[in-house]
């Protein structure tokens, strides 16, 4: 199969069903000569979409496209239907818009609420009572209440995190990007984050990019996966990982035809690529499909199974 | 443990209607807001106010306050406010790259430019509490005794403009270099040319600066004879302050034409306020100082309180109350027959000199001429200083009531030659003692002369000049530590011998009271009084 191809798993609600929010349609971007994003093309409907790639594949490139921070340097992009190159319709989405920058950078010599009343203003709330209103009600959302009169130099990292978010969420944004939301919360933070993006998953669109591919699985029902600025697969999380389906097995000792392969807890490897000949395989995950996905991406060919192992739920 | 929860919905407040500019007004409250509770303009907020606290409250040095020149003088102290709003705003608009939020800030809706706007806004709220601290210290000074003259609105919102202008800059540079070290650079450049201005008092480029400083050891003028083109100079700030904004704006992405063409009006502006500030004084001001100078009766005003009349420049008149109470104060013990019914006091400017090696004597003729034609003759000159707190203050007062008791004691003005000027023998002792009693705080101005004297001689005043010896000074002391009554007494009893040119110092002092040995013989004989 050719890598380059998008992939097509499972039928994606709302994208597929005409109502995309946003719309790529071969999306290049280049710095001098690297070309960071070549030919993107995807749509995004309601629900939670998640991106996933590599470092330097492109996603915080593609998040920040659609957030109107950067200019592409040829295709078209279309949020809520307008252009984000006409200065108008620029200034319409970003009222709309909610963006979760990778590292967005703080006043340290803010208090939290002080910060995301500040960022409330920039996005135009400018009644003053509304607006301090609609800042609790944001940092009630992501659990800070009790520390919004101190300093963000006073926070941790992880609640700073939940500052930032607590930002995008100002205005309750149509579409919401977040780059890597969850770096630096704990596992019980991390919890209570998906729960957050899953309700704000419902009735809006949220595009999370990420490398935690557990909440991919948790949270989306679509993943679009970059590498080297293309779309390498978008489809449903199942279908994502169904492309490992028969491709995942253990063995005793390291396998060499492995694409990736470490050894668990229970002492055996677990290989994912073309098993060989009477391997017992094993269930595949997203992050098995994701792997074998990247793998393939940098060796620029599909791994084929062996025959009888291939797998049954990814279509090319 | 705080947790992540769900959020409630339907509850957002809406933007406002996108091109309203209620945004950039929302952000420029805020960060107006902020400016005030900065710690740099906090900080030298508050050092002004101190200033200002310990000038009038520790050193007492505001009394006898001329008012326009105070008006002036506010200036340099608010330069302080403008130097702590330069930090502040500095800071705040390099805040974004200081802190990294400026990737993310670029997603919101409030563009650039509208942000730079904001900040330029939020300047205005620091100038306003800055002219309401120089109206507030002006009035305060306004309301103390003997002040003289009135302020200049335009030199009052000299200090404000100074404040706005250093806001602007400060935005300007934040656009230009995200340094942090830039600010206190700039500063310190701007620093260095205010007080090289301040060196030069007397040089009009120095009108190009913020403020424009005078020769603040001179004493007072009338507000006529200033060469200050206050208006002008208010304009030239605030066509500054709008050059470094709409540039700021410019630099920040607001391309419009519009903004192009008032930054290039307002640059034109600038260098023709700037070119007009610094055009040396009209020659008809100098003619104007020259006859103020000798012959003030032109333009001056009398009043008569009760034998004596005071004559002033308008703005000074009232300060004949002080001069009056020095004046009753010596009379009291003038026995009536060796009065002269025709005192006057007359006010006098002293020669304005550009440099600090000029001369300034005292046109003693021209005053003595102008006093004749004026049916004045004999009136005993004063200044245009007054008061304790200072020390060209001190020795105002203390050389009027010198000069007072001298006229009183020798029947002449008096004068400033070398010789003229001095006082010996019983005379001298006698008019120090007057001088010294008359009033609360003429013992205190005279000590205060002594103190910064050295020499066999010590002169006495500002305008006209009385000199006398440290021994006559000794006795007088002396005798100002007796009950002044009996001294006094003593004075009205023996006035025609201790007012003789020959009594003799230790004469008068037992005359008057003292327990004075014979001086043996010789003593004293390298005075400049003994060939008498």
């Amino acid at each position: 199969m050719n890598p380059e191809t998008t992939t097509e798993a499972a039928p994606v609600p709302s994208a597929a069903a005409g109502e995309a929010m946003v719309q790529v349609t071969g999306l290049t971007v280049r710095y001098r000569r690297t070309v960071a994003l070549d030919g993107v093309t995807l749509s995004l409907g309601t629900g939670v979409t998640g991106l996933l790639g590599p470092n330097g594949a492109g996603k915080t490139t593609l998040l920040r496209a659609l957030a109107t921070v950067l200019v592409p340097s040829d295709g078209s992009l279309s949020v809520f239907g307008r252009d984000p190159l006409e200065p108008r319709s620029r200034q319409e989405i970003r009222r709309r818009l909610g963006y979760l920058p990778q590292a967005p950078g703080f006043h340290r010599h803010f208090t939290a609420f002080e910060f995301v009343d500040y960022v409330a203003i920039l996005k135009e709330h400018t009644d003053r009572a509304a607006r301090h209103e609609e800042v609790r009600r944001v940092l009630d959302a992501v659990g800070l209440s009790e520390v919004r009169g101190k300093k963000l130099k006073a926070l941790s990292g992880g609640m700073r995190q939940r500052v930032a978010l607590a930002s995008a969420l100002i205005g309750d944004p149509e579409l919401l990007i977040l780059d890597e939301p969850t770096v630096g919360l704990d596992p019980e933070q991390r919890l209570r984050f998906r729960e957050l993006v899953a309700e704000l998953g419902e009735g809006r669109t949220v595009l999370l990019s990420t490398h935690q591919t557990e909440d991919v699985s948790a949270l989306c029902h679509r993943v679009v996966v970059l590498a080297a600025g293309r779309v390498r697969y978008d489809g449903s999380a199942r279908g994502l990982g169904e492309l490992a389906d028969g491709r995942v097995w253990f063995s005793p000792e390291r396998e060499p035809r492995a694409v990736a392969g470490w050894r668990t807890g229970t002492g055996l490897f677990r290989n994912i690529g073309a098993p060989p000949p009477g391997a017992q395989t094993a269930d595949a995950t997203l992050e098995d499909g994701y792997l074998l996905l990247n793998s393939a991406a940098e060796s620029g060919m599909w791994p084929e199974p062996e025959a009888g192992t291939r797998p049954e739920g990814g279509t090319r | 443990m705080s947790t992540i929860q769900q959020p409630e919905r339907a509850r957002t407040a809406p933007p406002a209607p996108p091109g309203t500019g209620a945004g950039v007004r929302a952000l420029a409250l805020t960060e107006g807001r902020r400016l005030l509770r900065h710690p740099a303009f906090l900080g030298s907020l508050l050092l002004c106010v101190a200033l200002w606290v310990y000038e009038s409250v520790v050193a007492g040095s505001s009394g006898f306050p001329v008012l326009h020149d105070e008006d002036r003088l506010v200036q340099s102290q608010l330069l302080l406010i403008a130097a702590g709003t330069f930090l502040a705003v500095h800071l705040a608009a390099i805040r974004p790259a200081r802190d990294g939020t400026e990737g993310w800030f670029l997603s919101l809706v409030l563009l650039p430019w509208q942000r730079a706007a904001a900040l330029l806004l939020a300047v205005l709220p620091a100038a306003l509490l800055t002219a309401v601290l120089a109206g507030a210290r002006i009035g305060w000074l306004a309301a103390q005794p003997g002040a003289a003259g009135s302020p200049s609105p335009a030199e009052l919102a000299a200090g404000p403009a100074a404040v706005l202008v250093a806001g602007t800059l400060a935005v300007l540079l934040g656009l230009i270099t995200r340094s942090v070290a830039a600010g206190p650079i700039a500063l310190a450049c701007l620093a260095i040319v205010t007080v090289v201005g301040a060196l030069f008092p007397f040089e009009s480029w120095r009108w190009w600066g913020l403020i424009a400083v005078e020769d603040e050891l001179h004493a007072a003028l009338p507000s006529g004879l200033l060469h200050r083109p206050a208006g002008q100079h208010l304009l030239y700030l605030l066509l500054l302050a709008l050059a470094c904004a709409t540039a700021a704006l410019l630099r920040a992405g607001l391309k419009a034409a519009s903004v192009r063409v008032l930054l290039a009006v307002s640059l034109a502006g600038v260098a023709v306020a700037g070119v007009l500030n610094a055009r040396p004084a009209p020659d008809s001001l100098a003619a104007a100082r020259q006859r103020a100078l000798d012959a003030p009766s032109e333009g001056q005003t009398c009043v008569k309180e009760g034998e004596l009349t005071y004559c002033a420049f308008p703005e000074f008149l009232d300060r004949h109350k002080e001069w009056a109470r020095v004046s009753e104060g010596i009379l009291r013990w003038v026995p009536g027959d060796a009065r002269d019914p025709r005192y006057t006091v007359r006010q006098h400017i002293t020669p304005v000199s550009e440099s600090s090696l000029g001369q300034t004597t005292a046109p003693i003729d021209a005053w003595a001429e102008d006093d004749r034609k004026a049916g004045t003759s004999g009136a005993v000159a004063v200044g245009t200083a007054w008061g304790d707190g200072s020390d060209l203050g001190r020795d105002a007062t203390g050389g009027f009531a010198t000069a007072f008791a001298a006229r009183v004691v020798t029947g002449e003005p008096a004068r400033s030659g070398p010789q003229d000027a001095l006082l010996c023998g019983g005379r001298s002792v006698l008019t120090l003692w007057l001088a010294g009693q008359a009033a609360p705080g003429t013992a205190e101005a005279l000590r205060s002369r002594i103190d910064r004297s050295f020499g066999g001689l010590i002169g006495f005043g500002t305008v006209t000049t009385v000199e006398t010896e440290q021994s006559d000074i000794d006795l007088a002391f002396r005798l100002l530590n007796l009950p002044a009554a009996d001294v006094g007494a003593k004075a009205k009893a023996h006035w025609a011998e201790l007012t003789a040119k020959d009594t003799s110092s230790a004469e008068a002092a037992r005359l008057l009271g003292l327990d004075v040995p014979e001086q043996p013989d010789g003593y004293g004989k390298d005075s400049m009084c003994s060939p008498r």
